[in-house]
């Protein structure tokens, strides 16, 4: 009764779908649930792509949350020279960013782990500093231990009114204790249901990115590939500005799917579906950024001028600025017409861009896929078809966002061939379509 | 000498033998103290683990103890537990209640559904029956961890089995029961529940529910391990390495300054474990291996059994320190000895000549006085105390030749009673100048020796007789045959020689003691004339005697054992 009844309040202000309601509205979350063609053509089972945004925003000056980060660093032998300096000189940036309040931990692993900074609050940076230039490289990488312990330092702080973070730092293969992208994604999702989200930064061309991808994944971190060394600074600089302008955390989203209408699939973002509900986490929600959730679902018919419920969204999150629980719902509906000129003239530029694109980076993760079994000539197919289906979506939506991508794929295409170049190219298809997917702010 | 050494090095060797047994028993001993010493370290670690899994044991009843049954709220208490990796319930009746299949299922949860599809279907596999009721998949991996000790199952058996059960060893008596988890749950609050599949080996932990069914959970494997591992330590003081080793053997987290085999991938066979020990139930097949180099544990096993091999060390050091000082003091007198030697040598070859002339020149000064029987007289005692000299430097020399291993003895045949008559007639002028008698009792067959070496022994005799045995007033000198063998015996009169002397006389230059202030005697002869005695295949011995001394020379008869007495 009470869920019936707060729908047909949001009916009622549907030109505003936002209610704040525990916080001032400058000072929370934004919240967007739109449907890629609101106007769908009559009588046939249709397709539409549902995209629920949230949004970061603006942290008000020298007001930003206390952040628990632990720095996760990989000193096996591989790490010896300039990377392992430039890894160092990224780490000792993050020193100089954290303030008295903020909580960190810095954990160096090879074959062991050395825990060179228990958890603690960043006052004598000195002896840290020293901590961290001391690290020598040597070993191999036993990466699980490395952010078990990662994990353990952020448990002793970890609490809702503070960013918990993990940031990983590998140039290669998990080579001691659970090695696996599925065994190390689990411990991602452990990290992110508890709030922590873990982000990677693989250096090189030596790193597992599936590992690295399905660690950040699962636990809702970022994910970044630097090449070199050089690229570290920049890398750590925008995580960090992720970081510390965390807004929200613990973001929960619960759809319920209205009755006959199915629920395909989350297009990249992992949800889970339960008949008609599905259920999204976010674990961190930063300033002025943008999140979004796909969902594909299938409509049934309905008669031209009827309108028809699609679904109930309601998100629940931690607001870290007031520090409060904040509830939004919200509801999507689409009408039927019977032209296809009336469809096309309400179609929502932003969600199909949106959807196409992560269609796209679907098509491009099954590209991989198939280049790993080495079926160059099929993947190279994927890929073209991919370029081709962006360019004509893009001249459609007019979109340029889905024509550089086209160009990317189309780039992609022609980089197979051999092993060497393989390999970088797969670890930038494999950030980017992260990057896509998971909607990241840098990178 | 051989006995000086086998005095020496016998303790030793007793010793040495003693060392190595205590030593190796007190190893035995020690191993066993070592393996101790290890085990208790790995059970020191044991505690942490045991003690975050109890932490998570803890948790979990804590946040099931509600067990709610809607769906709804049971996804929600999934997702509020971060090693869930599916919660589960069944009703009072051992139904499955959720997860089940069908259009609201999850894809988690479907999966969920077939990998335990094991144990909803087969009652028997919590009871740990045999295989013969129990659904086999093709999927499931059947591979027990190495190194895991066969539980009681048929290692064809599911793998499903309740820790408690099977470690109390209730598990054959509970079999014909046909147990369930729900009727376990009648008997016990709550408990575990593992099974291998794929990954290694799941965890499920189950609580009874209010409505006297049951909640339950599956844990995200890597979870758990993720916090074991956490409350391990990350570095040791104590030397080695210790490993968390999971279900497939793979090494999950180690620490310890040893840096070892295992530092790569796949070498972690390459060394032995020192000690080994698995978690508690149901996280048993997971292990704690301790690593030493060799170098570590002799360090280890030593630090104790150096006492006894100190003791025993210095024993032996004392034992050799005074070996080299007496081999030393030996040496000294022996070089000390080679110096008279040479000396009185040299002095020897020099009086040679100046005593020839003495002898040739008062032969001469005898023969011109035939007539002046005073002064003849004094003559032959001229010749017969420089003949006395003769013998004497004939001693000295062959007791250098002696000294040089040159005491050759050219055996012929001889006439022993001649030649001792000889001699003894030799010794006539100063025997009777002292008025001792001789007398001669020859019956002796001929000899296998050398004539001079007989004359040079019995010389030397009958020379002590005339400087020690003077008062006795009489000297024997008598030869006979004793089976093979010529028997010279010399027995005189005198004080005979001391009982503690007589080991002692035929040593060179030891005089026996009453002799000490006679300085007279070189200390060579009765030497001199033992080993002349040897060196002809016989000996020289000192008999007992009613009074006085008596030597015997004993030489091989000429023709062996032609003779017999």
């Amino acid at each position: 009764m009470l869920a019936r009844l707060s729908v047909i309040t949001l009916f009622a202000c549907a030109a505003s779908p936002t209610i704040a309601q525990s916080a001032p509205r400058d000072l929370d979350i934004s919240f967007d649930v739109e449907v890629g063609e609101p106007l769908m053509i009559a009588g046939q089972e249709q397709t539409a792509y549902i995209k629920i945004t949230l949004g970061g925003f603006a942290l008000p000056t020298a007001h930003r949350p206390p952040v628990n980060l632990a720095l996760v660093l990989d000193r096996s032998g591989s790490m010896a020279g300039d990377k392992l300096e430039k890894a160092k000189q990224a780490a000792l940036m993050v020193v100089d960013r954290l303030q008295p309040d903020d909580v960190l931990s810095v954990i160096a692993f090879d074959d062991r782990v050395d825990v060179l900074l228990p958890a603690s609050r960043v006052t004598s940076r000195d002896a840290l500093r020293e901590k961290i230039s001391a690290i020598s490289p040597g070993g191999s990488t036993a990466l699980f231990a490395g952010l078990t312990f990662g994990l353990e330092e952020i448990g002793k702080n970890r609490d809702a009114k503070r960013v918990n973070r993990i940031i990983l730092l590998s140039d290669g293969q998990a080579n001691v204790g659970p090695s696996s992208p599925n065994e190390l994604g689990q411990l991602g999702e452990v990290a992110g249901r508890q709030g922590i989200a873990i982000t990677t930064v693989g250096l090189g061309l030596g790193y597992n990115e599936d590992l690295m991808t399905q660690l950040a994944m699962r636990s809702d971190g970022n994910h970044a590939f630097a090449e070199t060394g050089n690229d570290l600074a920049r890398i750590f600089n925008g995580e960090l500005g992720d970081v510390l302008s965390v807004v929200a955390q613990d973001v929960s989203i619960d759809i319920e799917f209205d009755n006959g209408v199915v629920p395909v699939r989350a297009l990249g973002r992992d949800a889970t579906i339960n008949g008609r509900k599905a259920t999204v986490q976010l674990s961190q929600l930063y300033a002025k950024q943008q999140k979004y959730v796909l969902f594909e679902v299938k409509v049934p018919p309905g008669a031209a001028g009827k309108k028809r419920a699609l679904a109930d969204v309601a998100v629940n999150y931690s607001n870290m600025i007031n520090k409060t629980k904040g509830t939004k719902k919200s509801a999507v509906a689409v009408e039927f017409a019977s032209t296809k000129v009336a469809v096309a003239k309400k179609q929502n530029k932003a969600v199909m861009e949106a959807a196409i694109e992560a269609i796209a980076a679907d098509q491009s993760r099954q590209a991989v896929l198939l280049r790993d079994q080495g079926k160059i000539k099929e993947a190279q197919k994927v890929l073209v078809d991919n370029a081709r289906y962006l360019q004509e979506n893009a001249a459609r939506y007019k979109s340029e966002k889905l024509d550089t991508y086209s160009k990317v794929n189309a780039h992609d295409a022609t980089n197979l061939d051999s092993n060497e170049k393989w390999n970088a190219t797969r670890k930038g298809m494999k950030a980017k379509d992260y990057q896509i997917t998971n909607q990241q702010a840098y990178h | 000498m051989r006995a000086f050494w086998l005095l020496v090095t016998v303790p030793l060797v007793v010793a040495g033998y003693l060392a190595v047994r205590m030593s190796s028993e007190r190893g035995e001993l020690r191993h066993h103290e070592v393996q101790g010493l290890l085990d208790g370290r790995l059970a020191d670690v044991r505690v942490r683990a045991s003690q975050a899994f109890g932490a998570i044991e803890r948790e979990l009843d804590g946040a099931l103890a509600e067990a709610p049954a809607g769906a709804d709220e049971l996804r929600a208490l999934a997702r509020r537990l971060p090693i869930a990796r599916q919660v589960f319930r069944l009703d009072a009746s051992g139904r499955l209640t959720f997860p089940v299949g069908g259009p609201e299922a999850s894809r988690a949860e479907l999966e969920f559904l077939e990998r335990t599809a094991s144990i909803w279907t087969g009652r028997a596999i919590l009871a740990g029956d045999s295989a013969s009721d129990a659904p086999s998949r093709s999927g499931e991996a059947q591979r027990r961890p190495t190194g895991e000790p066969a539980g009681p199952e048929d290692p064809q058996a599911p793998r499903a089995r309740t820790g408690e059960d099977v470690t109390a060893g209730r598990v054959h008596s509970a079999a014909g029961v046909g147990d369930s988890l729900v009727d376990l749950a009648a008997r016990k609050p709550h408990g575990w529940l593992t099974w291998y599949w794929a990954e290694g080996v799941h965890l499920l932990f189950w609580r009874r529910a209010p409505d006297r069914g049951v909640i339950g959970v599956e844990l995200e494997r890597i979870g758990v391990l993720s916090r074991i591992v956490g409350a391990l330590p990350t570095s040791s003081l104590d030397e080695g390495r210790m490993e968390l080793v999971d279900s497939r053997g793979q090494t999950v987290h180690q620490w310890g300054p040893l840096r070892g085999a295992s530092s790569g991938p796949s070498s972690g066979d390459a060394e032995l474990a020192a000690a080994t020990l698995a978690l508690d139930a149901p996280l048993d097949a997971w292990q704690l291996r301790y690593y030493i180099s060799p170098r570590q544990r002799a360090a280890l096993a030593d630090e104790l059994d150096l006492a006894p091999l100190f003791g025993i060390g210095a024993l032996a050091l004392a034992l050799i320190g005074l070996a080299v000082y007496v081999y030393r003091e030996y040496t000294r007198r022996l070089r000390d000895a080679a110096a008279r030697v040479g000396f009185v040598t040299r002095v020897s070859h020099e009086l040679r000549t100046p005593l020839t002339n003495i002898r040739l020149y008062a032969e001469l000064l005898e023969d011109a006085a035939l007539d002046d029987e005073d002064q003849s007289q004094r003559a032959r005692v001229i010749v017969g105390e420089s003949e006395r000299l003769g013998r004497l430097i004939d001693n000295v020399l062959a007791f250098a030749r002696h000294q040089k291993g040159a005491l050759a003895s050219r055996a012929q045949r001889v006439d022993v009673d001649a030649v001792v008559r000889d001699t003894v007639a030799k010794f006539g002028p100063a025997l009777d100048a002292r008025a001792i008698e001789v007398k001669l009792d020859l019956h002796a067959p001929p000899a296998n020796a050398n004539a001079d070496a007989i004359d040079q022994i019995v010389g030397n005799l009958m020379s002590n007789v005339e400087r020690y045995a003077a008062n006795g007033g009489e000297v024997t000198v008598a030869t006979r045959a004793v089976n093979g063998h010529v028997i010279v015996s010399v027995a005189d009169c005198g004080p005979g020689v001391p009982a503690r002397d007589r080991d002692t006389i035929f040593e060179p230059f030891k005089r026996s003691a009453t002799a000490l202030t006679d300085s007279r005697g070189t200390g060579i002869g009765l030497a001199i004339a033992r080993e002349l005695a040897r060196a002809s295949g016989g000996e020289l011995a000192l008999v007992d005697s009613d009074r006085g001394a008596r030597f015997e020379l004993t030489l091989p008869a000429y023709g062996g054992d032609l003779w017999t007495s």
